[in-house]
């Protein structure tokens, strides 16, 4: 796939929780705006619009129906992904492959502070032999964790490096949601949730809103000399039930991985990659993406974090944005990654910029513990 | 962002009810749990053991009925653990769930899947992978989920 989808522009809010003053429609509406601003369009120069998002969250069926007057498809061709965000920007570039539409909006929202994310998030379960019995993505992070660290003699210390590095990142990211610096004793002493977890190794619920256009080759630099090309792309899904799955190893992960790999001709991920943003559930959840993305040997995530490979200017940084643990808007974090690559190829991440970044990875994620996985590798001009 | 003093609130609260067909897999395995018994599903093609009953092989993609259904020991092997410490409210009632609690993920003696349940015990030092568990089932049993109400932790010297 060379040079057939392009990422012309991006749009994101500022993420927060508890932003009262904005409804949904509101706050998509903001960055589709910015959008058509930015690039010079009207809603006229739109084909069709690509949503993600998730009707628990958002407390109504369908949720999408309500926000055709903010995304601009009142009468036009419009679809939605019922989960991340990463997957309604596979469906939007299949939209441009397909040639019936010159350009589509993608857009990805979610106020998930306004939810009881236990109860939204435990009714992931089924309701005949699980849910019944309190999981929800803490207490499965926290099972997941203590096998992973078990198995490989990761150390908490390990963890808490992962939020240290994001938090750290996040202070250069003008969207981010916590802009503050937490230290590894921060991290450490912070009250255990799930053992090992805790509450610092589980990112905060945020609120926010992202859009982008894609279009394709014919029309990519009529909106920017700069736009960026999908040049791999793969999904794998594991097991429904945790019990079902391999829970020490992100095997679905490493599927995808492998296929996209291929897809975009990356032999070495850590030398033919730039710069990766990841959907990280959890502290100890990064390392193991490091193991199924093939940075690094099974059970060396934490030797990985410790080698400061990672960080803003290692060889392979990931989530230079702060990633999901400094803002987690449920659902948009997929597209939220897509769209900070974008701005890393596009040489437009200012403060947070990994210097002549021309190959980057996004990874979203739907589901408990890394059930649903959508791997996209990208390149710039 | 919020001006908190201007909050205007409109409140509602929605029951939702459904009528699930639990299916005749789920049916059996929570008639056998009203006799004490695990239940789980064996696929007739590569025999691998389901804990809870499917009614699919993943890996063969055939179908598994309550015919390929097969009982599991009460004791098992804890590959994981976590102690839950923080509140949120029980679906079940709609009240407080009491923290803090054990957490298992384990795998019953005949079966190939793990299963998760809570473990009797709050200290996770007291926890070790490897270690025996046993289903605690309540005297009067109804078939149904809290027929368990928690697995235990074995000591060694009991084995
Ligand atoms: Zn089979």
């Amino acid at each position: 796939m060379d040079k057939e989808v392009a990422i012309v522009g991006c749009t994101q809010t500022k993420y927060e929780a508890d932003k009262i003053d904005l409804t949904i429609s509101e706050l998509v509406f903001e960055v589709v705006k910015k959008l058509h601003n930015d690039l010079g369009i009207t809603n006229d120069d739109v084909g069709c619009v690509i949503s993600g998002s998730n009707d628990f969250n958002d407390g109504r069926t369908i949720a999408n129906m309500a926000i055709q007057d903010a995304v601009g498809s009142v009468r036009k061709s419009e679809s939605r992904v019922s989960g991340d965000g990463a997957f309604a920007y596979v469906y939007g570039a299949m939209r441009i492959l397909s040639g019936e539409y010159d350009t589509v909006l993608v857009v990805s929202h979610s106020k998930c502070s306004e939810g009881d994310q236990f109860l939204i998030n435990n009714s992931i379960f089924d309701p005949y032999y699980q849910r019944h019995l309190g999981l929800d993505q803490i207490s499965s992070a926290g099972l997941m964790a203590n096998m992973y660290m078990s198995k490989y003699g990761v150390s908490e210390e390990q963890a808490a490096k992962v939020v240290v590095k994001n938090r750290k990142n996040a202070i250069n990211n003008p969207h981010a949601h916590l802009q503050k610096e937490v230290s590894m004793d921060e991290v450490l002493s912070s009250p255990m949730l799930a053992y090992p977890l805790k509450e610092l190794d589980f990112p905060p619920y945020s609120d926010g809103a992202v859009a982008m256009l894609l279009t394709n080759k014919e029309k990519a630099k009529r909106f920017t000399n700069t736009p960026v090309w999908l040049k791999g792309y793969a999904s794998c899904t594991d097991a429904y039930y945790l019990g079902h799955r391999t829970m020490t190893d992100l095997i679905g992960l490493e599927f995808a991985a492998k296929e996209a790999y291929k897809m975009a001709k990356i032999k070495d991920p850590v030398r033919d990659l730039d710069v990766a943003e990841v959907f990280e559930a959890f502290s100890t959840h990064e390392l193991m993406i490091y193991e199924a993305l093939d940075f690094c040997d099974k059970g060396e995530g934490g030797k990985f974090i410790d080698s400061g490979e990672t960080n803003i200017n290692g060889t392979i940084p990931v989530n230079p944005s702060g990633g999901v643990l400094s803002s987690n808007v449920a659902m948009a974090n997929g597209l939220i990654r897509v769209a900070e690559i974008t701005s890393q190829l596009m040489g437009a991440a200012e403060d947070h910029q990994i210097p002549n970044a021309k190959t980057g990875l996004a990874y979203g994620m739907n589901g408990i513990c890394s059930q649903g996985n959508c791997v996209l590798i990208f390149g710039g001009e | 962002m919020g001006k908190k003093e201007k909050e205007f609130q409109i409140k509602w609260k929605t029951d939702l009810p459904y009528r699930y067909s639990i299916g005749k897999l789920a049916v059996k395995y929570f008639e056998e749990l009203k006799n004490k018994k695990i239940m789980g599903s064996k696929c007739p093609k590569c025999d691998k053991r389901y804990m809870p009953p499917r009614a699919v092989c993943a890996n063969c993609f055939i179908e598994m009925t309550v015919e390929d259904m097969i009982e599991f020991s009460p004791k098992g092997t804890l590959v994981g653990f976590t102690v839950v410490n923080y509140p949120f409210i029980d679906p079940n009632t709609g009240g407080m769930r009491p923290f803090p609690y054990g957490y298992g993920i384990f795998k019953l003696d005949g079966a190939d899947t793990y299963m998760m349940h809570f473990v009797d015990e709050t200290d996770h030092t007291k926890f070790k992978i490897g270690q025996r568990v046993e289903a605690v089932f309540k005297e009067k049993t109804e078939g149904d989920i809290y027929d368990i109400p928690y697995f235990r932790l074995i000591k060694e010297e009991e084995e």
